[in-house]
């Protein structure tokens, strides 16, 4: 079982072959995203996430 | 008075999903994929880039979240379709698809898969793939959301708003103001 809790490892975990259950920590919100993130969506979501009073871990 | 919600966002992209997904089936028959509703279409037409070019179909639904019922409209194709879509919580709508438009469905592939009794049944009578498969930590289902559904379909953002982040107003606010390119 892996402990999933940045983009980061999200992405490195994807780039593996091997296919496990992946575990996410409680209090957290997933956001699937159409594409790759860019700089200027980063910026938005931190915005969002900002607005809302919270910290944002992307990349 | 909701319980104070995430300090952590995580954003997986579903092209990164859909990438891992076509390895999976690069050495696989299937001669065209069905992508399920808005968001397996738009998923299916990041799996194809990868896929030299197969064609691409869509299957529409309903659902009916109060009485837990998905109503597929009955498709047919003739050949092997890979059915296709970017997450599976209950596994329902990609059971009910598959059942309306048997016997096509030879593989089903999943951008992410929730780990569960029902699911893993699921893959038991089913030739199903998932990019990710996922579970919370301690039991229990984590929320998974498409910014992309969230902007189109405004009930689902009141009700993830309202169950999740305690200044719901400024979260949907923010939310509809996001605007990602594609």
């Amino acid at each position: 079982m892996l402990q999933i809790t940045t983009t980061e490892q999200m992405t490195d975990y994807l780039k593996q072959d091997a296919l496990e259950t992946i575990q996410l920590p409680n209090n957290v919100n997933v956001f699937l995203d159409d594409d790759q993130l860019t700089g200027e969506q980063t910026d938005r979501l931190e915005s969002v996430a900002g607005a809302c009073g919270r910290s944002l871990h992307l990349r | 008075m909701p319980e104070p919600a995430d300090d952590l966002f995580i954003c997986v992209s579903l092209g990164l999903l859909a990438t891992k997904l076509a390895t999976q089936f690069s050495d696989s028959e299937q001669n065209r994929i069905v992508g399920l509703g808005t968001s397996g279409l738009s998923f299916a037409r990041q799996i194809v880039p990868n896929c030299s070019g197969i064609p691409i179909e869509t299957v529409s639904f309903d659902r009916d979240r109060a009485k837990r019922r998905v109503s597929v409209q009955p498709s047919r194709w003739l050949e092997p379709i890979l059915m296709v879509d970017d997450i599976a919580v209950s596994g329902r709508t990609v059971q009910s698809a598959a059942a309306a438009v048997s016997p096509s469905v030879s593989a089903v592939g999943l951008g992410m898969l929730y780990n569960s009794r029902t699911t893993r049944r699921l893959i038991d009578v089913t030739d199903v793939r998932a990019a990710c498969v996922y579970q919370r930590e301690g039991g229990g289902l984590p929320p998974i959301n498409s910014v992309a559904t969230l902007r189109a379909v405004p009930e689902r953002l009141d009700e993830l708003a309202g169950r999740y982040f305690n200044n719901c107003d400024v979260f949907k606010n923010a939310m509809r103001r996001t605007n990602y390119a594609r």
